[in-house]
C-alpha cells in the first residue's frame, strides 16, 4: 500500500514537472512572438503595430527553372521585404492535383487564402458556389488599366469580378523547319494543305502532327479552332450556351469529321492516345515531330531547347475547307488568381494580390516571359534578347481580331468530359459515327440543363 | 484462474471503446455521409438539392460508361484469382526444390512494395509504342513478330487486359509469399508417412498440400477479390482511365464523376453502388468457401 503511494506521488511529480515545462514552453513562444511584432512595427514604421499575418498561397508553379516560378517568388520575396508582418506560405501542387485539391477545400470550405482558377465555365462553379471573395474593390483604374482588353470578362460574373489573370495565350500551330525542308513540304496554307502534306511526312519518317492523346485537353484545344473554322467564325459554342444552337448541328457534326480526317490520315505519332502533355512537349522540342497544335505559353521552352531554337516558327490555325477566317483565335484567357471568400485575411491578401499584379509584367518581362501575359508589356524585345519566335508570336497578340475560349471553358464539366472522352475514341476507334458523337454532346447537355 | 480472465464490462468498454469510436467516425460515418449526398444533386460546393433515387436510376439505366465499368471490374477480379493457382505451384516449387527460398521469395516480393506510381511509369515504358522505345514492341519486333506489335495501352480492346497483367505481375509475389508460408507450415512428418504409402510428388500435392493449404488460399482469394474492387491507382497512373473509357472501372469512374465532371452526388451514388458490391462479394465468397470446406471435410 506504502509502495502504491510512493509511486504515485512520483507519477504526480513528473506529470507536474511535464505540464510547467510545456506552460512554460509557450509562455517564451507567446513572448518572442509579441516582440517580434513589435519589431515588425517598428520597422514598418507604420502607426501602432501591425498583426503578424500568413497568406497560404497556392500556386501552379512547381518547376523552379521556369520564369513563372521566378516571377512569383521574386516578387512575393519583395513583398516581405516591405511587410516584414507578412509571410507568404507556399502551397505548390500540379495542374491536376491543384482541380482536385481545390474541389475538396471548396467542399469543405476551406480554400487558401490565395489559389488559382480557370475562366468561364470552370470559374463558374466556384462563384455560384461563393466560395471565392469578389474582387471588385481591389481592382482600382490603376489596377484594371494594366490588363488587356476584354480579359476580365472572362472572370466576371454578374458584374462581379472573381479572379485576376497573369497570362493570356492564343493557340496556332508551331512547325519545325527542319524537318519541313527534310520531307520537302511548305508551311500548309489551309487545313487541307496539312492532310496532303502527311503522306511525305510518313515517307522521311516524321510525324506530321503531334497530340498529348492521353490528357485529352490538348485534342480539343484544336478542335475547338476547327469548329471556329467550319462555323465561319468564332461563338458557336456560346449559341449552344444561348440556347440558339445545338451540337446536333451540321456545324459540330462536320468539325468532327474534320478532325477524324486528319486522323485518319495518320497525322499523328504512333500511339497518340498514350502520350501526356509532358511528354508531347518534350518530344516536340527534342525535334521528333513536325507540328504541334498548342497555346503559345510553349514559346519560352521551345526557345530554352538546344534541340530545336531558332528552327520553329508558329503559325495561325488555317482556314478549314476555304472557311474561317485568319483573325480569329482560339484564346486561352489564361489561369488566375482568385481569393477564398472565408479567408481570415481578405484584406491583407488583396493588398498583397495588388503589389504581386502590379510588378507582374515588369518582372515578367526581364525574365524573358513577357509572351501571353494577360497585362501589358512596355519594353524593346529585340533589346532585350528575346527570340524571333517570341517577337513574331508577340506581333500576332495584336492581329487577334475575336476569339473562343477551348470547349472545357464554355461548355459545362459534365459535358465536357462526354466531349473530351468522345475525342479521344476518334484517335483509337476509325469507327466512330460524327454524328453519333455529336447527338452524345447534346444529350449530356440537356441533361445537365435539366 | 477464473478470476484472472473475469473482466468487468467497464475494461471492456475502456478497451474497446477508443478503436470503435475511430471506426464509426473515420469508416462508418463516411459511408452515411456519401449515402446521404447520393439522393442528392450537388455540385461540392453551393445548395444541394434533394432529388431522391434519381442518380441511383441514372446510374442503373443511362450512364453509357457505369455497366462495362463494372464488367471490367469483375474482369479484374478473376485475373487476379488466376495469380492463385500460379503462385501454389511456384511456392510448392521453391519450397521442394530451392535449398534457400528465402531470398527468392523476397525477390518475388519485391514489386509489391514498390510504389504504384513506379510501377505505372515502369510499364508504361515497357508497353510503349516502339517509336517511344516501348521495349515489348522492341523485343517482339526482334523477335520477328512484328505482326503482334500493338500500341498496348492505346487499343481499346487490349489495354484492360495490359492493366490486369500489370496487376498480377505486382501482387503475385504477395500470394507466392502467402502461400509459401503455408507450404512451410505442413509437418514433413505428413509426406513422410504419405511416401511410405506410396504417395509422392503431385499425389501428395493434391490429396495433402492443397486441402491442408484450403485456410490459406481462402485468405488469398478474397485478399485478391476485395484488392482488385479497389483497383484504381494503377489506372489513373497507366491510362487515366482511357482511351475512350476504356479501361474506366467502378472506382476510377466514381473519382472522374465526382472530381471531373463536378457530380459530387453522383459520385457518392457511385461509390454506394461500390461499398455494397464489396459487401456482397465477400458474403458469396465466404459461402463458397464454407460449402468447399464443408466438400473437402
Amino acid at each position: 500500500m506504502k509502495k502504491r503511494r510512493t509511486l504515485s506521488l512520483i507519477a504526480a511529480a513528473t506529470l507536474t514537472v511535464v505540464l510547467t515545462a510545456c506552460g512554460g514552453n509557450s509562455g517564451g513562444n507567446a513572448g518572442t512572438g509579441g516582440s517580434e511584432s513589435g519589431a515588425s512595427g517598428a520597422a514598418a514604421n507604420a502607426g501602432g503595430t501591425k498583426e503578424n499575418v500568413t497568406i497560404t498561397f497556392q500556386t501552379l508553379q512547381t518547376d523552379k527553372s521556369t520564369p513563372q516560378y521566378q516571377v512569383e517568388e521574386e516578387i512575393a520575396n519583395n513583398y516581405m521585404k516591405e511587410n516584414p508582418n507578412v509571410k507568404i506560405e507556399w502551397d505548390r501542387l500540379d495542374i491536376e492535383q491543384q482541380k482536385v485539391k481545390l474541389k475538396t477545400q471548396a467542399a469543405s470550405g476551406e480554400v487558401s487564402d490565395i489559389t488559382m482558377v480557370n475562366p468561364g465555365a470552370q470559374l463558374q462553379p466556384f462563384a455560384d458556389g461563393k466560395v471565392l471573395a469578389p474582387l471588385n474593390d481591389m481592382l482600382d483604374d490603376e489596377l484594371k488599366g494594366t490588363f488587356l482588353e476584354g480579359v476580365l470578362d472572362y472572370y466576371t460574373f454578374d458584374g462581379n469580378v472573381y479572379a485576376l489573370p497573369y497570362n493570356m495565350n492564343i493557340a496556332g500551330i508551331y512547325y519545325n523547319k527542319e524537318l519541313f525542308e527534310k520531307a520537302g513540304v511548305q508551311p500548309p496554307a489551309t487545313y487541307e494543305d496539312i492532310i496532303a502534306s502527311i503522306p511525305k511526312f510518313k515517307e522521311a519518317g516524321i510525324p506530321a502532327m503531334m497530340v498529348a492523346g492521353k490528357d485529352r485537353w490538348p485534342l480539343s484545344f484544336m478542335f475547338t479552332n476547327i469548329l471556329q473554322r467550319v462555323n465561319g467564325g468564332p461563338k458557336f459554342l456560346d449559341e449552344v450556351v444561348a440556347g440558339n444552337k445545338q451540337f446536333t448541328d451540321p456545324v459540330f457534326v462536320e468539325a468532327i469529321q474534320k478532325l477524324q480526317d486528319l486522323i485518319k490520315a495518320g497525322a499523328y505519332q504512333e500511339g497518340a492516345a498514350t502520350y501526356d502533355y509532358n511528354t508531347t512537349s518534350q518530344q516536340f522540342r527534342d525535334g521528333q515531330g513536325a507540328m504541334y497544335y498548342m497555346g503559345t505559353w510553349e514559346v519560352s521552352a521551345i526557345d530554352a531547347s538546344e534541340a530545336v531554337k531558332g528552327k520553329i516558327g508558329f503559325l495561325p490555325f488555317p482556314s478549314v475547307g476555304g472557311k474561317g477566317g485568319a483573325g480569329d483565335y482560339v484564346i486561352a484567357p489564361g489561369t488566375a488568381y482568385a481569393l477564398g471568400a472565408n479567408s481570415e485575411n481578405l484584406d491583407e491578401s488583396k493588398k498583397f494580390l495588388k503589389y504581386l499584379l502590379m510588378n507582374y509584367p515588369k518582372v515578367a518581362f526581364e525574365k524573358k516571359a513577357a509572351v501571353g501575359l494577360a497585362q501589358k508589356v512596355d519594353g524593346d524585345m529585340k533589346a532585350a534578347g528575346y527570340s524571333q519566335l517570341a517577337i513574331d508570336v508577340m506581333a500576332l497578340f495584336n492581329q487577334v481580331k475575336g476569339g473562343d475560349m477551348n470547349f472545357d471553358n464554355v461548355i459545362e464539366p459534365a459535358t465536357t468530359q462526354v466531349h473530351l472522352n468522345g475525342l479521344q475514341s476518334l484517335l483509337v476507334d476509325d469507327g466512330v459515327k460524327a454524328e453519333e458523337l455529336a447527338q452524345q454532346h447534346q444529350t449530356s447537355w440537356e441533361a445537365s440543363k435539366k | 484462474m477464473n478470476g484472472v480472465l473475469r473482466v468487468s464490462k467497464g475494461t471492456i468498454t475502456v478497451f474497446v471503446l477508443p478503436c470503435l469510436l475511430f471506426y464509426l467516425a473515420f469508416v462508418f460515418a463516411p459511408i452515411l455521409v456519401s449515402v446521404y449526398y447520393s439522393l442528392m444533386e450537388w455540385a461540392g460546393m453551393g445548395d444541394a438539392v434533394f432529388i431522391g433515387l434519381d442518380n441511383y436510376i441514372f446510374m442503373f439505366t443511362q450512364d453509357p460508361i457505369f455497366w462495362p465499368s463494372v464488367l471490367r471490374t469483375l474482369y479484374i477480379s478473376l485475373f487476379s484469382l488466376a495469380q492463385i493457382p500460379i503462385a501454389i505451384v511456384v511456392a510448392i516449387l521453391l519450397s521442394r526444390y530451392v535449398r534457400r527460398p528465402n531470398f527468392l521469395v523476397s525477390s518475388y516480393f519485391l514489386p509489391v512494395i514498390l510504389s504504384v506510381v513506379v510501377i505505372g511509369q515502369l510499364w508504361k515504358a515497357i508497353y510503349n509504342p516502339a517509336s517511344l522505345g516501348g521495349m515489348l514492341n522492341k523485343l517482339l519486333t526482334a523477335a520477328g513478330l512484328d505482326s503482334w506489335t500493338r500500341t498496348w495501352l492505346a487499343d481499346t480492346d487490349i489495354a484492360i487486359f495490359a492493366l490486369c497483367f500489370v496487376i498480377l505481375w505486382q501482387y503475385i509475389g504477395y500470394h507466392v509469399l502467402i502461400q509459401f508460408t503455408g507450404v512451410q507450415n505442413i509437418s514433413s512428418d505428413i509426406y513422410e508417412a504419405a511416401s511410405i504409402d506410396g504417395a509422392e510428388g503431385w499425389r501428395a500435392d493434391r490429396h495433402i498440400t492443397l486441402p491442408l493449404m484450403a485456410p490459406v488460399i481462402k485468405i488469398s482469394v478474397v485478399l485478391a477479390v476485395i484488392g482488385s474492387l479497389k483497383a484504381f491507382d494503377l489506372i489513373v497512373v497507366m491510362t487515366g482511365g482511357g482511351p475512350a473509357d476504356s479501361t474506366q472501372v467502378i472506382s476510377t469512374h466514381m473519382y472522374l464523376a465526382t472530381f471531373n465532371s463536378f457530380k459530387y452526388g453522383y459520385g457518392s451514388a457511385i461509390s454506394t453502388f461500390l461499398v455494397v458490391f464489396c459487401l456482397v462479394m465477400t458474403v458469396l465468397l465466404n459461402r463458397l468457401f464454407k460449402r468447399a470446406e464443408e466438400a473437402i471435410s
